[in-house]
């Protein structure tokens, strides 16, 4: 039995160890994890404290305690729960028309919030502007328009040249032995 | 023998072909005109090179063939097959001028999943995505999910002609005895409830303190979304991105009344409020919503995991399933969560998804009316051994009204159920073929063929193009429900042969 218990004991302390390597891995130099790598790891980063890193998107969701925002890092996103007092720290949020404000942040990273009734997300302690957000330039670039141009008008002749020279064939299907041109017909 | 295709078949499909593609040109002035109130310039070039396209091949369609007098039901299913494929490729022509997509193929899946209502996506960076864009994705969710021909068919198509494609679109029910009637009653159903999910969702998200315009923007397309079935959402975290359970709640709410059959829906309209308690594909459908509920619970006691309290619980777990036995894809976690479910869960939510929801409504899968025929039909058998030889045995079902199990109804159900059970095994055995599990591989089949779309990670841009392919076809087959793509199919042939 006790060398069942050792070996079980073993095991996990060395499947434990592998975790915490691979979480050592994932966390660069400056101490910041990718939110890929929170979610692919999530159970070994649950409940610590994460320093993580993106663009600040879409649209800000108040609470009476706090607000949501989200976080992009890559491909993939993650919410986070800020407190009030940090909503001023964020100026421009991402979108088509806008690239918002890279931020860093430090929370505790819950594959599970206890708070907000299951949902991965990160409680936010600080929040530092790595690079303000920016207005992105619109314009219609106007050379796009004469292929455009030039397909609706070649396309509008072709139509009305297959409109002029229709091939209608006949009411009658047999042919006529007088005349043969009344067995078909083109318009014009 | 079944008459091979004539030359006026191809003409009279080829015409109605012209007028659908006509049709979805108009269509794609609505984004256009969001993209020019909301001065997203950069996107008017995609739009008008797609509406131009639309307009000179539906023109050049209607020129050549001669116009149509009436279309019958072989003609009607494939102009249905046709105008799914059509739609396809030409309404991925904005998406992949978009620059958000890897590929033309990839517009295409994202067009496929949407006309399907399936809700898989290859959109990369769909945050940064512009307004018009986002709207095209969800308003062909809305369109295919009412289905395209009741969309334009049913304005463009007298008479009987009109019914055969609307029958091609895998659906059956005369819930009024004129078609045009039907599709008016349809209208009107998903117009109310557009105004008042668009209404709620907004309101909900007008409350956490966002702004009007773009309360009412996520308030219109994930309500189109849902109703539809689909699951796509404007941003890349799907509905998690809320941050807020009663919008989960409303969404389950719209989702579940797009599962349920239009019939249903005409009966509560019309006051006929007992048709919720008696419809028997109703009470398959909860029946199964349990049944399923109870396999991927069954699933997480298999793990060692525990959630925070019993509300997180449900939640995540019930919002899954839910999602899934609708159809309509959903998610409030990442892509990542669902991977760490126990095989077992996962295969409470496939079930859910392979059975779907009501006939006649927006939402794929085998459909509960089919599993309730067979368990009816095994019922009758058992009752038949029962009772002395001789005896008859009928079975009776109520669905509007009482009707009595008959075989022709089996055989009709047993056929589509057997072609879904192949098409989910065809992915399934692909995407093994392609290295991943067995049990992911069934769960994204599933989702492809009975247009949910929720996914454990498989669908992704960079998955092989085979399996993009695969997925296609599937999503195709299953939103049609074979029949218009056998038709297609030996259309094809006949004109291969000739």
């Amino acid at each position: 039995m006790k060398n069942y218990l050792m070996v079980f004991f073993i095991l996990t302390w060395l499947l434990l160890g592998y975790q915490e390597s691979c979480c050592q891995e994932a966390v660069n130099s400056q101490g910041r994890v990718s939110v890929a790598t929170l979610f692919s790891q999530a159970k070994s980063y649950h409940g610590r404290t994460v320093t993580v890193q993106g663009e600040v998107i879409g649209d800000i969701f108040l609470r009476k305690t706090g607000f949501w925002v989200n976080l992009l890092d890559g491909d993939k996103a993650v919410g986070l729960w800020v407190p009030p007092e940090l909503k001023k720290d964020i100026n421009i949020l991402g979108s088509y028309k806008r690239r918002g404000d890279i931020v860093r942040v430090r929370g505790i990273f819950y594959w599970q919030c206890p708070e907000h009734t299951g949902t991965p997300d990160i409680h936010v302690f600080s929040l530092e502007i790595i690079l303000p957000g920016y207005e992105e330039t619109m314009y219609l670039d106007s050379g796009e328009l004469i292929p455009i141009l030039l397909l609706a008008i070649i396309g509008a002749s072709t139509i009305t040249l297959f409109r002029l020279f229709r091939y209608v064939p006949s009411a009658n299907p047999l042919p006529d032995k007088n005349n043969h041109a009344r067995d078909s017909r083109w318009t014009r | 023998m079944i008459p091979n295709f004539s030359r006026e078949d191809a003409s009279v499909i080829a015409h109605s072909l012209g007028r659908m593609i006509i049709i979805l040109g108009f269509l794609q002035t609505l984004p256009l005109t969001l993209a020019v109130f909301l001065r997203e310039w950069p996107v008017l070039p995609d739009f008008l090179l797609s509406i131009v396209c639309c307009l000179i091949l539906g023109g050049i369609l209607l020129t050549i063939f001669p116009p149509v007098e009436e279309i019958n039901w072989r003609q009607g299913m494939i102009v249905v097959a046709l105008t799914w494929l059509v739609a396809m490729f030409l309404s991925a022509v904005p998406l992949y001028l978009s620059g958000h997509f890897n590929s033309f193929l990839d517009a295409c899946f994202e067009c496929m999943s949407a006309y399907a209502t399936t809700g898989l996506v290859l959109v990369q960076d769909l945050d940064h995505l512009s307004l018009a864009h986002n709207f095209w994705r969800h308003l062909m969710c809305f369109v295919g999910g009412q289905g395209i021909i009741l969309v334009a068919g049913i304005f463009l198509f007298r008479g009987s002609g009109a019914f055969r494609l609307y029958v091609g679109e895998a659906r059956d029910a005369r819930i009024l005895p004129n078609i045009r009637t039907t599709a008016q009653f349809i209208w009107l159903v998903s117009g109310t409830y557009l105004v008042l999910g668009t209404l709620l969702l907004s309101g909900c998200l007008v409350l956490s303190g966002v702004k009007l315009p773009q309360a009412i923007f996520h308030g219109v397309c994930v309500f189109m979304a849902g109703w539809d079935t689909a699951g796509f959402a404007p941003k890349s975290l799907n509905i998690l991105y809320y941050h807020n359970p009663l919008f989960e709640l409303l969404t389950i709410i719209f989702s579940l009344l797009g599962a349920i059959s239009f019939t249903i829906h005409y009966a509560v309209w019309t006051g006929h409020f007992h048709e919720l308690k008696q419809n028997y594909e109703l009470r398959v459908l909860f029946s199964s919503v349990i049944l399923s509920y109870l396999i991927t619970l069954a699933g997480f006691g298999t793990l060692s995991r525990q959630f925070p309290s019993p509300l997180a619980f449900y939640r995540i777990s019930f919002y899954q399933l839910i999602s899934g036995h609708t159809g309509v894809g959903f998610s409030n976690v990442p892509v990542s969560e669902l991977a760490n479910w126990s095989e077992l869960s996962l295969l409470g939510v496939i079930f859910a998804m392979a059975l779907g929801g009501c006939t006649n409504s927006t939402s794929g899968g085998i459909k509960a009316l089919r599993a309730g025929l067979f368990f009816k039909t095994i019922r009758k058998e058992v009752r038949k051994l029962a009772y002395p030889e001789g005896t008859i045995v009928q079975e009776r079902f109520h669905h509007q009204r009482e009707l009595l199990v008959d075989d022709r109804q089996v055989r009709l159900a047993l056929t589509i159920t057997l072609c879904y059970i192949f098409l989910y095994l065809s992915g399934a055995i692909l995407g093994t073929f392609l290295g991943n599990g067995f049990v992911p591989s069934l769960f994204e089949s599933v989702s492809a063929s009975a247009n949910v779309g929720l996914s454990v990670g498989l669908t992704n841009p960079s998955m092989p193009t085979i399996l993009k392919l695969w997925y296609i076809l599937q999503m195709w087959c299953g939103r049609l429900e074979f029949i218009a793509i056998f038709m297609l199919g030996r259309f094809l042939v006949t004109l291969g042969r000739k």
